[in-house]
């Protein structure tokens, strides 16, 4: 219970309305712009709750499991709640963790663990940053994520007597039902794309709706509030060659005819009115495709192809759609403008976040007294 | 049918018209006036004939009427030739389709030809410029399938030409149908005994000297022997850095840097660029561009056009596309210089940088 206290007074200074520690990371990460960071990290820890870390250990452990000594972190990716969790939660088991920081975000793991320095320096002194692969055959669990390559290689450097969790890439949606009131919910889903410029798993890479008014009625509402979280929520720093893929995306709806909604004289966002096909193009960098479905056999038809990528959705005024979802693989339905803000105990890729590191020891002895 | 008959006779005409000037050859005065005049009537002829990109045109208010200079011809990028057939004349009519390489699951890029003409002569004046200067014929070593095994292969079709038009009868292919085919290779590389032309792909020249190494050959190739390397890597041997691979070509095959001639080309170009390395005499990483096409370095994000010597993103002009869109932008990062222009590598970033499975396929493209 001593780390999840300390943990709890380390996201006390970042969560508070000033707290310098975000401000540092909002300020200095490499990829995001200051206010996506900012709002990341206050809705994310405004969850992380001291209730929700006990809630989640109550839930999660008991005395007949054996948590690992050490864990390593693999990261990748650039979110820095996902670096967080990810680093806190095995620190809950008790394990100590070391942490392989992702090239597209060094920043994020250095500032969390010199924050938990910060408050208790025993359990800093329990993270570890590093490049060092040996260790991969060294800690008792590891926990890695990435492409499926990267995936691949990283399990083939662990023992098979250690435990090995692995997160591959994947990608959420959206899923608004005709009963959604469009007006209401653009400015959530707008922000669900914004968030991080659509580069998480738990970013919609597409709408789907039910039937081509809803789309179309989204698509105008959308453009609204995308436009205007150009100011709110400005995007990051996108490189030549995802600035030509904008281009690019944008060019192949021209070419073709397809519907679509631009920002004018920039590449901030488009949204185009697609066909919901085994060959369409998910959305990223606030370029999001809109696929119409008539009925909920035609969307989950389209669903059932993403089967083995599908992590998150957000669903509004379509409750038939529920099943389809956790048919397709979904891990997590939530509200819109919720997506890129999951519960410390969310399971992730459907697994449970601190039991998936412990093991089970039974001891069968009768008790002598 | 009056309106298809008016519109070959315009491409005729301004057809003959690009011939005469790429038949003048490279070192040809370049004439700015000439070649917007030229631009600016087959844009409007592609703008006429080709319905996809007057689609695109039109959605992007680029009317022929209001290009006023080469440089507002709105260009596509090279992903706009998997997305649609972006060409001037019926499918019926096709001659020639050339394929981007790239796995079996992905969509590949197509340049519909209906004539070879140009694409023929442009390749004839700057392979002989730059890979043949001496004008005499010379042996060819080609790392790649001849265009009987690759019909749709723009790079076996170069050199099907280059042989035509300047290899002796002892020039050979050396990869088949079936593949690369080493120990032909390294038996003839052992005998040489005149001056060679050695020309493939760069991963074709990793393959070779793989089997150089595994064979613990070096040879010295005779003096006035050159090699030509053209292309990337991806997919098919490992990666090398340009420098190290010219390195090893120079080491394992005794051809000296100044005689490397680095092609930069594209299946969805009609003409390709070269270093004048054999013609200068020492190794540079300008590449030329003929009279007949203009090159711009253009900012990634708002496509504007960036000062001389700046780095960004690479557009060719080229009049030699006279059959699908002469305004071919790339994702290849360059910078231009007074006498050409220098690839700086392509724009893609070593990491996905998300972990969306959307931004692995961003990357992978």
């Amino acid at each position: 219970m001593q780390a999840l206290e300390s943990i709890d007074r380390a996201l006390a200074l970042w969560r508070g309305e000033d707290a310098a520690w975000r401000i540092r990371l909002a300020n200095a990460h490499a990829l995001y712009s200051a206010e996506v960071i900012d709002l990341g990290i206050r809705a994310s820890t405004a969850l992380w709750t001291r209730d929700a870390l006990a809630g989640l250990c109550t839930r999660e452990l008991s005395q007949r499991m054996v948590a690992p000594r050490s864990t390593a972190v693999w990261l990748a990716g650039s979110i820095p709640t996902a670096t967080f969790s990810a680093v806190l939660l095995p620190l809950l088991t008790g394990a100590s963790v070391y942490v392989k920081m992702a090239s597209g975000d060094q920043i994020s793991a250095t500032l969390l663990k010199a924050s938990i320095d910060a408050v208790d320096a025993e359990l800093g002194a329990r993270i570890q940053l590093g490049n060092d692969v040996a260790m991969l055959e060294q800690c008792d669990a590891v926990v890695a994520h990435g492409s499926d390559p990267t995936i691949r290689a990283i399990r083939e450097r662990v023992p098979p007597s250690a435990v090995f969790i692995g997160h591959g890439h994947k990608f959420s949606i959206a899923a608004l039902g005709r009963r959604t009131d469009v007006g209401d919910i653009s400015r959530a889903i707008a922000t669900d794309i914004a968030m991080y410029d659509g580069r998480g798993c738990l970013s919609p890479a597409c709408v789907i709706t039910e039937g081509v008014d809803t789309a179309r009625a989204l698509m105008n509402a959308l453009g609204v509030e995308l436009e205007r979280l150009c100011v709110e929520l400005p995007r990051g720093t996108w490189s030549a060659d995802e600035l030509s893929w904008i281009h690019q995306w944008r060019e192949r709806l021209d070419l073709l005819g397809i519907d679509n909604l631009r920002s004018a004289d920039s590449v901030d966002w488009t949204i185009s009115i697609e066909e919901p096909t085994p060959a369409l193009r998910l959305g990223i960098l606030r370029q999001i495709p809109i696929l119409p479905c008539e009925n909920v056999e035609t969307a989950s038809a389209w669903l059932q192809q993403q089967r083995p990528q599908l992590s998150t959705a957000a669903l509004s005024g379509w409750d038939e759609m529920q099943s389809h979802l956790l048919e397709a693989g979904c891990a997590r339905i939530c509200d819109a403008g919720q997506m890129q803000f999951p519960p410390i105990d969310w399971h992730h890729d459907g697994m449970p976040p601190l039991r998936k590191l412990l093991r089970f020891a039974d001891d069968e002895r009768r008790k002598t007294q | 049918m009056e309106s298809i008959q008016q519109s070959r006779g315009v491409r005729k005409e301004i057809e003959r018209a690009i011939l005469l000037l790429i038949r003048r050859g490279v070192d040809a005065p370049t004439d700015d006036a000439e070649f917007d005049r030229l631009a600016r009537i087959l844009f409007a002829y592609q703008y006429t004939s080709n319905a996809p990109y007057r689609r695109l045109c039109d959605s992007n208010g680029y009317l022929p009427d209001l290009v006023k200079h080469w440089t507002e011809i709105p260009p596509v990028t090279t992903a706009a030739f998997k997305a649609a057939r972006l060409a001037c004349f019926e499918e019926a009519d096709t001659q020639q389709v050339f394929r981007t390489s790239g796995s079996t699951t992905e969509q590949q890029g197509e340049l519909h030809l209906d004539t070879l003409e140009l694409y023929e002569a442009s390749l004839e004046q700057t392979f002989g410029a730059y890979v043949c200067p001496e004008g005499s014929r010379i042996r060819f070593m080609v790392l790649a399938p001849t265009l009987e095994d690759v019909a749709d292969s723009s790079l076996s079709f170069m050199f099907d030409r280059a042989v035509q038009y300047f290899g002796t009868q002892q020039s050979r292919f050396y990869v088949g149908a079936s593949g690369w085919n080493p120990e032909h290779a390294l038996c003839d590389f052992k005998t040489i005994d005149e001056p060679v032309a050695v020309v493939g792909a760069a991963f074709s020249f990793v393959h070779l000297l793989d089997a150089f190494d595994t064979a613990a050959l070096r040879v010295a190739l005779p003096s006035g022997s050159r090699v030509m390397e053209t292309g990337g890597f991806k997919g098919r041997s490992r990666e090398i850095p340009r420098d190290e691979l010219h390195g090893w070509i120079e080491s394992r095959l005794g051809v000296p840097r100044n005689r490397i001639v680095n092609q930069y080309g594209m299946c969805e170009l009609g003409s390709q660029f070269y270093e004048p390395s054999l013609i200068r005499g020492s190794a540079t990483t300008t590449k030329r561009v003929p009279p007949w096409v203009r090159t711009r370095v253009v900012d990634p994000e708002l496509l504007s056009e960036l000062p001389t010597g700046d780095t960004g993103l690479l557009v060719h002009y080229d009049l030699a596309n006279s059959g699908s869109v002469m305004a071919i932008q790339t994702s290849d990062l360059g910078r231009v210089h007074e006498d050409g222009f220098e690839i700086l590598g392509r724009a893609a970033g070593a990491e996905a940088k998300g972990c969306s499975i959307v931004a692995d396929q961003l990357m992978d493209r």
